[in-house]
């Protein structure tokens, strides 16, 4: 998170992880073209000529302000393709929350796990958990045939029943219901860590 | 749930307003000695910690600290792979019409300069330089400020649920 206190803006960085063709970036397009656009910045994406990410896609959003207080909130997505762990890491680098974009065929869900192991990976480098930290699990591509049951991908991938959304980021199912509850958690987080800031102080 | 010690580095270090205005200050000396478009203090993921612009400048400072804070650290990853030891001090993009430098002022923030293609290059080397020695303390100062402790209070989160729930649906 970072204060702004001169201009009185909260800013959080929310970054989409997910491992290739998941759907990560079809999810800020969806936000991009259907939320009120006095709300949204520029979406930039850097990506090959075949539309594969290959460092992020970035667009910043902001809501009303709250006693003066401005929130803005920075969406990021990493390119989910295994080479580019790099850039991983790089669009990491000071991340408040994760909304992870599962795909929900079935022959996807080894890339899914080993995804979510390469997430906790590049956390724990950074001090970070994936028990501690606020994310969400989005299940994409509901709208297809051939995908998993939600009880299953659970069972697979929610280790510690963080919540969970079906979705699909064509439609447009489960994509701001997940980016709200992803600010939520992060909330609630940051409220818990200041609180322990303040008790360590006193 | 609850929240670790090891977590409590994720708010970032906080300047206090005698600071911004310093900071604010020490640029506008340099926007004063050189010919400027835009000049930015970023912090290392990207967040815009104090600008000056030139009257009439219609970049988007948003994407050009976003960018250049990542293309920043591209630079830092290639040393490490190339086996640097320290960061990249400096980089520079140049365009048909404009050139972009970028600085390292210490591990936390770079500075982004961007200036037309008829001002000095060793100029803007040589004055950032001096800018940046400026910044460094004054970004060092131990304040004592605190986050207000009630800057997520019951308030303040159940109105941001109210405001999420307006703002973050489809419009129509
Ligand atoms: N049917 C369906 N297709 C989807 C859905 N989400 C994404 N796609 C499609 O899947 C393909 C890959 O989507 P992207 O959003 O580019 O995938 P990504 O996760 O950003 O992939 P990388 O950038 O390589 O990491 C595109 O053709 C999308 O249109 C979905 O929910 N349903
Ligand atoms: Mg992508």
């Amino acid at each position: 998170m970072f204060i702004n206190w001169m201009l009185q803006e909260i800013h959080l960085k929310l970054v989409y992880y997910g491992p290739g063709l998941s759907g990560k970036t079809e999810n800020m397009n969806y936000i991009y073209s259907h939320i009120d656009p006095a709300l949204k910045g520029d979406l930039i994406s850097l990506k090959t000529k075949e539309d594969r990410t290959i460092f992020f896609d970035f667009l910043q959003l902001e809501v009303g302000a709250i006693d003066g207080k401005k929130p803005k909130f920075n969406l990021y997505t990493v390119p989910g393709q295994v080479n580019y762990s790099l850039s991983r890491k790089i669009v990491l680098n000071g991340v408040d929350g994760i909304i992870f974009v599962a795909d929900s065929q079935k022959e996807m869900m080894n890339a899914n796990l080993d995804t979510l192991l390469d997430l906790e990976k590049h956390l724990i480098a950074d001090g970070k958990t994936l028990e501690d930290f606020p994310w969400v699990l989005q299940y994409n591509k509901r709208d297809l045939p051939n995908i998993v049951s939600i009880d299953e991908m659970n069972e697979k991938l929610n280790l510690f029943g963080v919540p969970h959304f079906p979705a699909s980021a064509v439609t447009g199912q489960g994509v701001f219901p997940a980016l709200k509850e992803l600010i939520k958690q992060v909330v609630i987080k940051t409220k818990q860590q200041m609180t322990v800031q303040q008790e360590k102080r006193a | 749930m609850h929240s670790s010690e090891y977590q409590r580095d994720t708010v970032e270090p906080i300047l206090s307003r005698e600071q911004f205005v310093s900071i604010s200050d020490t640029l506008a000396a340099l926007a004063g000695k050189l010919r400027i478009e835009a000049m930015l203090l970023v912090n290392s993921s990207g967040r815009i910690i104090a600008s000056n612009i030139k009257t009439g400048w219609r970049g988007d400072m948003t994407l050009l600290a976003t960018l250049a804070a990542s293309s920043f650290s591209a630079a830092n990853e290639m040393g490490r792979v190339l086996g640097e030891r320290e960061h990249f001090k400096m980089i520079l993009h140049e365009g048909a019409n404009r050139n972009i430098f970028v600085s390292t002022v210490n591990s936390h923030y770079f500075l982004i300069v961007v200036f037309e293609k008829g001002v000095a290059l060793g100029m803007v080397r040589l004055l950032t330089k001096k800018t940046i020695q400026e910044l460094v303390p004054i970004l060092k100062l131990k304040t004592g400020e605190k986050y207000p402790e009630n800057i997520f209070d019951g308030r303040f989160t159940s109105q941001l649920d109210d405001e999420l729930d307006r703002s973050l649906t489809e419009f129509s």
